[in-house]
C-alpha cells in the first residue's frame, strides 16, 4: 500500500471526525438541546473514544514500516536468491551435465575394457587347447598378466560413481537451500504457506550447519583432469617436505 | 604389511583393497569413517589409506588424532581424496598427512605413492 494513500486515508478520517464535532457544536449552538443531538453527542464521543478508530492513523503508519520492511525484505531477498541461487543453480547444471558425461565415459571404458579381455580370454582358449605357449605382448606380459590388468583397470574405473555421488548429493544440498529461500519469501505474501518457515533476513544467512557433523562429500569433486590435479598435489607436496616451516609462503 | 583402508563408501573401499592387492599389499582391514578406524590403528597397523569426507569423523581429524597418539605418530598416511585445491593440500600436509592422491587414481599411482612414503619412513628410521 503506497504512504500517499495511507496518509491521505488518515487525513480523511481525521477530518470526518472534526467535521462531526463542529457539526455537534453548530446545532448546539443554534438551539436547545435534543433527544437526538444528545445521541449524536454520545455517538460521536463514544466513536471518538474507540481506540481502533482514534489510533488507526497510527494503525497504518505502522502497518506502513511493516510493509515497507517486508517488501525491502524481499527486496533482498530477491537479490540475494539472484545472486547466490541462480548463480550456484547455473553452476549445479553444468555439474550435473557432468555427471552424465562422467557415467557415460565411465560406461564406455568399461565396455571397451570387457571386450579386450574377451579377447583375451578367447586366445586364452585357442592357446590351451593348441597346447602352444603364450606369446608375450609388447609390454612382455603373459596373456594372463595382460588379463588381470585389464580386470584391474575396470575395477579403476568404478571411482566415477564415487565422484558422481558426491556431485549430486552437492546439487541435492543447494536445490533444497533454493527451496528453502523461495518458501521463506512466498511466506511474506501467504502465511499460511509454509507457516513453520521464518520469514527471511535482510541478510541473507546460509544454514547453521555448526552442529550437521563433518561434511561428507566434496562439492567440486570431478572426474576431469586428474592427473593434472594429482601433478599439482605432487608438486605442493614437494615443496612442503622441502620447507615444513614457512607452509604459508609455497605458491602453485 | 596390514594396510586400514578407511572410506564412507564401499565402493572405494573395494577398489582402493582391490588396488593394493594388485601391487602386492594383501592384508587390508577397513573402517566406514575416522571413529572405526582409531579402533582398528592398534592391530599393529602399519600403513593408513583415508578419505577427506567422510560422517562421524573426517580424514582430516582422523591424520590429526593418529599423529597426537605417540604410538601412531609415525604411521605412515595416505590421504586419497577428489579435495585438489592448493588450500586443501596444504592443510592435509600441516595435518600430516604422508602424502597425497587425487581421485580418480590408478595402482600405479598407488604403488608410487607408498613406496614413496615407505622409502621416507625408512629414512627416518
Amino acid at each position: 500500500m503506497e504512504t500517499a494513500r495511507i496518509n491521505a486515508l488518515a487525513q480523511d478520517l481525521e477530518t470526518t471526525l472534526r467535521l462531526m464535532d463542529q457539526l455537534i457544536g453548530e446545532v448546539r449552538a443554534i438551539g436547545g438541546e435534543s433527544e437526538h443531538l444528545a445521541t449524536l453527542h454520545q455517538l460521536a464521543e463514544a466513536i471518538g473514544r474507540r481506540p481502533s478508530l482514534a489510533a488507526l492513523p497510527g494503525v497504518l503508519l505502522q502497518a506502513y514500516g511493516e510493509i515497507a520492511g517486508a517488501l525491502g525484505g524481499i527486496r533482498l531477498s530477491r537479490e540475494a536468491i539472484q545472486v547466490h541461487a541462480v548463480d550456484r543453480l547455473r553452476h549445479t547444471h553444468d555439474k550435473l551435465a557432468e555427471v552424465s558425461s562422467a557415467t557415460e565415459s565411465a560406461a564406455t571404458e568399461m565396455l571397451d575394457g570387457l571386450d579386450r579381455s574377451l579377447a583375451m580370454i578367447d586366445r586364452l582358449e585357442a592357446l590351451g587347447a593348441s597346447g602352444s605357449a603364450q606369446p608375450a605382448d609388447p609390454d612382455g606380459r603373459s596373456l594372463h598378466q595382460a588379463l588381470r590388468d585389464e580386470v584391474n583397470n575396470l575395477f579403476g574405473v568404478l571411482q566415477f560413481q564415487d565422484i558422481t555421488s558426491q556431485q549430486l548429493r552437492g546439487a541435492c544440498d543447494l536445490l533444497a537451500e533454493v527451496e528453502q529461500r523461495l518458501s521463506a519469501v512466498a511466506n511474506l505474501f501467504d502465511p499460511s504457506v509454509g507457516a513453520d518457515v521464518p520469514l527471511p533476513e535482510v541478510a541473507v544467512a546460509l544454514p547453521d550447519t555448526a552442529d550437521a557433523g563433518p561434511k561428507t562429500y566434496d562439492a567440486a569433486a570431478s572426474t576431469r583432469r586428474a592427473g593434472t590435479r594429482q601433478a599439482m598435489a605432487d608438486a605442493i607436496l614437494a615443496q612442503a617436505h622441502l620447507a615444513p616451516a614457512p607452509l604459508a609462503l609455497i605458491e602453485a | 604389511m596390514k594396510c586400514l583402508v578407511v572410506d564412507d563408501s564401499a565402493t572405494m573401499r573395494r577398489i582402493v583393497v582391490n588396488a593394493l592387492k594388485s601391487i602386492g599389499y594383501a592384508e587390508t582391514v577397513e573402517a566406514a569413517d575416522g571413529n572405526e578406524a582409531l579402533a582398528l590403528c592398534d592391530g599393529g597397523v602399519g600403513l593408513v589409506i583415508t578419505d577427506w569426507n567422510m560422517p562421524v569423523m573426517g580424514g582430516l581429524d582422523l591424520v590429526k588424532r593418529l599423529r597426537a597418539n605417540p604410538e601412531t605418530a609415525a604411521t605412515p598416511i595416505l590421504m586419497v581424496t577428489t579435495r585438489s585445491i592448493k588450500d586443501d593440500i596444504l592443510t592435509a600436509v600441516q595435518a600430516g598427512v604422508s602424502n597425497y592422491i587425487v581421485k580418480p587414481f590408478t595402482p600405479q599411482v598407488l604403488k608410487e605413492k607408498i613406496d614413496q612414503m615407505l622409502a621416507g619412513a625408512a629414512h627416518a628410521a
